[in-house]
């Protein structure tokens, strides 16, 4: 276990090192100018050039690089254009808010879509499975602002039953917070119920037609212990690795709910840096979207390693 | 001793009887006028020969300087709609258009209590100096003053300054202000002449990259700035009549801050303004509180909350969810949802978009061409669908109808097919031809691009739309690295403006920066020169005529539509003011 | 990472023609399909047989709503909606299948070569595709549009660069049973060079995973267009595209409901036709 925990923080480390060449060599041949597209059309040539000298865009790509790499080591992500403070707090920040709303999205989603997925999977072909089937297939399918615009047209507008924006007032208590939540969550919720259900299914079904299962009920063993002991812990070893990368879409891919929701994310804190040609913001942003999904993958390895030792040996081999 | 500030208070006309104006009217006409200088004269003969609408009247006296009374009192005798408003200044002036939302001078608001603000988020960080965008400069005025306040009736307020003339050989080459007494910063020190003149300083210094650079270019050098007692004089590079609308609150650059002021805004927020910054925080909001000590009209409330929004729908989905009491600057297509369950508040501005062709390259080498591509578009449509009609006509110059130099007598261009088919005919384009469409992705500009699209196809014109984002779009924003400036035809935005000086420099001057058409015409830079310096509105009308109809024949840029924004509120929420740059006085803001 | 990939694809070769006849005769293949279809010949047709010029502005008629004149209504410049959401098929149509041939077809040659190899290409690759992989496909996207300039090529390619780890890495893991199995051994015991086993021996074996794969992803793909088009990273104006729609009436949903239900209508249906195909398909391959 440990030298597979090893392997897999080295490979990470090297991953993370491409990474932030892949995401620096491409955001910097963007097209535009930092300085032109914060202050707009309308501002004075002399200081638009003023301020691109003075946030460090005037300087060469490499040392450009290295200062960013270089200062992300020590911990200093570097120095926002647009909003001209450091990078660490506002990401941080977002990050934060991203959390928040990903906690509740998870805490909703993971107990009812697992519930789902492995009753559609016990009951395979049968009314329960093709209503669930149907019912997560058309919520992956309807994009997030699409859901979202019907839930605030719904529930905020029309009924007034929530808040319509996802971010509560400042000094607000976890409850009104929670409150604020609730439509953004539900619309993730509506997105990932059919990914992790079908998952949960599948897991399920598999682990039902598998010569252990079929010799586990074959030797006598009641229905319940069958399903305790074999097909939901063997089950579940997908879910748990489809969780685990759903952990890196919930708290980046979040972006479209964000936006929809006038939340103050990760997620659509990038999407907000990208017109306006914030480089050091989006490259620090990106790559912290990098190290979460890698920590998240790992974690989920890491269970399914746990619960499953053919993995394990697996991988190493 | 503690200055109580005293608020100069205009004496409007109490009463509202023709006759009595009638009566009046001459004797006291006749003694102002002995103490009138040549150009106020003039301008009072333009008004009273009705070349000028009361609404432009007031607004060039107030550019003069001319005493507040005696233009309210001819306004007022003018015609009889006129309506009492107030800045945050305090002072009062008679004037039509305002956007002071319904019952804001009746009944005295019961103080205290909280308002909140949504708008745009400030793109950068907040200093005086840069600022460059509306969420900017909505901050930027609450804690700030500025020498004058440029209404949205494009009617010229005092602030700092208590008033304004042209001095010296009063062709507009020298202006002096005087300055306000008994202003405090917020700190607690008193603001001096000197503060004014290093403010000033400091804007026009290249050395600053001051955004009010390309304000101050070529009309205001550092150095030129002088503190003579109570007053400042500013002594300009080319004689300027417009030079007091240059120091309001249009050119956003200019609060007054401290004369050791260091680019340290958002750590020391230190301006004369009512209200005092308490929270600033980036792309979220800021947090207000009252200036107990504000020379002006004190805040009705005793705390201000913006939040800021990253785009328009977000805002007016704020309003409705109730978390903000007004929904600052939203456009008219914007707002729509917002129709019968809040108040509107109608901005009128200037701001309007180009649509440039590039005279240099073909197909629009040819001024035919570019006159057939601006006589396709049925323009009072385009209004109706963009802007559900809340928007002026454009006549393909930056002479929008509401400026008081516009000479209204040039004709406007209208729609003609048949015409805009001869000429694509003359030009040796019978057949059309395929053209990309550079346009920005701001607001209404796509549909607009669209638009366009659809009114030149009758010509054989193919048109295939580029909407870019503004990072894109801008580049570099220089010759040779910049979709804006290099499309052969493009769509950009402008913003408002209390006088037209910017549009006509920078988009269409030979070595205008932002040339987008590239349009080179030596006889239109002189005109613009001569614009400049015209002092009295009837030798600018001459002069904008001439400009008028030169842009009219050459076309560089269609400016089809200039429009209006409006802010929305609770119903209850009235008592707000807003110019037309977009700054928001909340000062008179009440609930209830 | 072979964990992430769910179903070990452990189909037995030479039975591809079976399933396929199985999937045919399962009813939601059929609905699927069927819908499928629909919009297919909408995409190539439509034009004709919509009632109105779907790019035809009438700033005098907008906003009008549904109606036996205007079916869906018309959008805020007075354009049909109901001729706008036929044709709007035929952008997201275009694009969505054209990047997820080209993602397939990458990510199937980097998910053989990357499971195939051993040496130092294979690591180096490896990497490459992990540090993509850790990205949000969305968010991949959204800077490469940045980076071009949006038109819809630049759509194709972006969706196809995010798709192509992805499709990498479920080729890289079927790959990898492969590779053990008897034949692929037999295969190296009998000298054969590397790139024959790759094409003629473990490819057709792993084209079942490849192909749930690409319906799967074709489902995605259209929802990554209209997801584009929304945050305005994707499909240009004037286009009908459905993610546009939504995107430009957005602001009047509640005023208007008709310019952005309609198409939100046609892209969910589309989206759950493509996946009903591609589970029946998943269905009939395991």
């Amino acid at each position: 276990m440990g030298r597979f925990l090893l392997r897999r923080l080295l490979s990470a480390a090297a991953t993370l090192l491409v990474l932030s060449v892949v995401v620096f060599a491409f955001l910097n041949v963007l097209p535009g100018n930092p300085g032109r597209a914060i202050m707009g059309n309308l501002a004075d040539e002399a200081a638009v050039q003023a301020l691109n000298d003075e946030l460090g865009y005037s300087d060469p790509l490499p040392t450009r690089y290295f200062r960013w790499v270089g200062g992300v080591l020590q911990g200093d992500f570097g120095q926002s254009y647009a909003f001209q403070r450091d990078n660490g707090p506002l990401i941080w920040d977002a990050l934060f808010e991203s959390s928040k709303l990903a906690l509740m999205a998870f805490s909703l989603v993971v107990p009812l879509s697992l519930a789902g997925g492995v009753l559609a999977g016990l009951r395979k072909g049968r009314l329960a499975d093709r209503t669930i089937s149907t019912v997560g297939l058309s919520g992956i399918a309807i994009p997030e602002f699409v859901s979202g615009l019907f839930l605030v047209f719904l529930f905020a507008i029309t009924w007034e039953w929530f808040p319509g924006q996802a971010r509560a007032e400042e000094g607000a208590n976890v409850l009104e917070q929670a409150y604020h939540l609730v439509l953004p969550s539900l619309t993730l919720v509506i997105v990932l119920f059919g990914y992790i259900a079908r998952m949960a299914r599948a897991g399920t079904i598999d682990a039902i037609e598998s010569d252990y299962t079929r010799t586990a009920t074959l030797k006598g063993l009641p229905r319940s212990t069958v399903l305790r002991r074999h097909v939901l812990r063997n089950g579940l070893v997908p879910t748990v690795a489809v969780v685990s990368t759903q952990v890196g879409y919930l708290i980046a891919g979040l972006a479209v709910v964000e936006t929809t929701f006038v939340y103050p994310g990760l997620g659509s804190l990038i999407i907000q840096a990208i017109p306006k040609r914030d480089f050091p913001l989006l490259q620090s942003a990106i790559l912290v979207v990098g190290i979460l999904y890698m920590v998240s993958t790992l974690l989920g390895d890491l269970v399914t390693a746990a619960l499953n030792p053919r993995v394990r040996l697996g991988s190493e081999g | 001793m503690r200055i109580r500030s005293r608020v100069r208070t205009a004496p409007v006309d109490p009463n509202p009887s023709g006759g009595h104006c009638a009566m009046d009217r001459y004797r006291r006409l006749d003694l102002a006028r002995r103490s009138m200088s040549e150009i106020e004269n003039d301008t009072v003969d333009e008004y009273l020969r009705g070349n000028l609408s009361r609404r432009q009247f007031v607004a060039r006296a107030s550019v003069l300087g001319m005493s507040g009374g005696l233009v309210a009192f001819l306004a007022a005798c003018g015609d009889d709609d006129s309506t009492t408003t107030t800045t945050k200044a305090g002072a009062t002036t008679a004037a039509g258009a305002t956007t002071t939302a319904a019952g804001a001078t009746t009944a005295a608001p019961k103080p205290g209590g909280t308002v909140k603000i949504g708008c745009t988020a400030p793109s950068a960080s907040i200093d005086p100096v840069k600022v460059g965008d509306l969420g900017g400069l909505i901050v930027l005025y609450q804690v700030g003053d500025y020498l004058t306040f440029s209404g949205s009736d494009l009617v010229l307020r005092p602030g700092i300054a208590e008033k304004w003339e042209p001095t010296g050989a009063k062709d507009g080459k020298e202006w002096t202000f005087t300055i306000r007494q008994g202003v405090k910063f917020h700190d607690g020190t008193a603001l001096t002449p000197d503060d004014v003149v290093a403010t000033f300083d400091r804007l026009a210094d290249p050395a600053n990259k001051s955004n009010a650079l390309s304000v101050f270019k070529g009309v205001l050098t550092k150095g030129n700035v002088k503190a003579n007692g109570q007053n400042v004089v500013f002594t300009l590079d080319a004689p300027n009549g417009n030079f007091p609308y240059l120091v309001s609150t249009d050119n956003y650059n200019a609060i007054i801050v401290k004369k050791d002021y260091a680019s340290d805004f958002e750590t020391k927020p230190i301006g004369t303004g009512p209200w005092k910054l308490e929270k600033y925080t980036p792309k979220q909001g800021a947090s207000f509180v009252r200036n107990p000590d504000y020379w002006g009209t004190k805040p009705t409330f005793d705390r201000a909350e913006f939040t800021f929004y990253a785009d328009e729908a977000a805002l007016v989905l704020g309003l409705q969810s109730g978390a903000v009491d007004i929904a600052h600057a939203v456009s008219i297509a914007g707002g729509k949802p917002l129709a019968g369950g809040y108040s509107p508040n109608l901005i009128p501005s200037t701001a309007h978009r180009q649509l440039h062709m590039r005279v240099d390259q073909d197909p629009f080498k040819d001024k035919r061409t570019r006159q057939a591509v601006a006589l396709t578009l049925n323009r009072p449509e385009i209004i109706k669908g963009l802007f559900d009609g809340k928007a002026d006509l454009g006549n393909d110059s930056p002479f929008a109808p509401a400026y008081p130099s516009t000479d209204k007598s040039v004709a406007q261009r209208a729609q003609d097919l048949a015409k805009a088919k001869s000429l694509l005919a003359a030009a040796g384009q019978d057949k059309g031809f395929d053209i990309q469409l550079n346009a920005i992705k701001a607001q209404e500009v796509p549909d607009y691009a669209t638009l366009v699209q659809n009114a030149v196809k009758p010509l054989g014109i193919n048109v295939k739309t580029v909407v870019q984002d503004a990072g894109e779009f801008y580049g570099d924003a220089v010759f040779g690295k910049s979709p804006w400036l290099d499309a052969t035809m493009g769509i950009v935005d402008y913003g408002h403006r209390g006088v037209p000086n910017v549009f006509l420099g920078a988009p269409l001057l030979s070595d205008g920066t932002w040339n987008s058409a590239h349009f080179k015409n030596s006889t239109y830079d002189g005109l613009v020169k001569d614009y400049f310096s015209a002092l009295d509105v009837a030798s600018q009308k001459t002069v904008s005529k001439k400009i008028q109809e030169l842009l009219l024949d050459e076309t560089p840029i269609v400016f089809a539509y200039f429009f209006n924004y409006t802010s929305w509120s609770k119903k209850d929420v009235t008592g707000y003011g807003i110019t037309g740059m977009g700054q928001l006085d909340l000062t008179k803001a009440k609930k209830g | 990472m072979t964990t992430a990939v769910p179903y070990p694809p452990d189909a037995p070769p030479r039975r591809r023609l079976l399933t396929l006849r199985t999937a045919l005769r399962s009813p939601v293949f059929l609905v699927g399909a069927a819908v499928l279809g629909f919009w297919v010949l909408c995409a190539l047709v439509g034009e004709r047989f919509a009632p109105y010029d779907w790019s035809a502005t009438d700033p005098l008629q907008k906003n009008l709503s549904p109606s036996w004149d205007h079916l869906f209504g018309t959008d805020r410049l007075g354009r049909d909606v109901f001729s706008r959401v036929i044709v709007g098929a035929r952008d997201v149509l275009t694009i969505a299948p054209a990047a997820t041939l080209l993602g397939t077809v990458a990510g199937t040659a980097i998910g053989l070569l990357t499971g195939y190899l051993r040496g130092w290409v294979g690591q180096v690759l490896d990497r490459l595709n992990d540090s993509f992989l850790a990205l949000p496909f969305l968010l991949v996207a959204l800077a490469f549009v940045a980076a071009r300039g949006p038109s819809s090529t630049t759509v194709v390619l972006a969706i196809a660069v995010g798709f192509t780890p992805i499709i990498a890495r479920t080729v890289r893991a079927a790959v990898l049973v492969e590779r053990e199995k008897d034949y692929v051994v037999a295969a190296r015991l009998r000298g054969e060079r590397a790139p024959y086993v790759l094409v003629a021996e473990i490819l057709p074996n792993v084209l079942g995973p490849i192909l749930v794969e690409f319906t799967v992803r074709l489902g995605y793909a259209i929802f990554a267009v209209s997801t584009l088009s929304f945050l305005g990273a994707g499909v240009q104006p004037p286009s009908p595209d459905w993610g546009l729609a939504v995107a430009e009436n957005r602001g009047f949903f509640q005023l208007y409901w008709w310019p952005v239900l309609f198409p939100c209508l046609a892209i969910a249906s589309l989206v759950v036709a493509i996946n009903l195909v591609a589970d029946a398909l998943r269905e009939a391959t395991a």
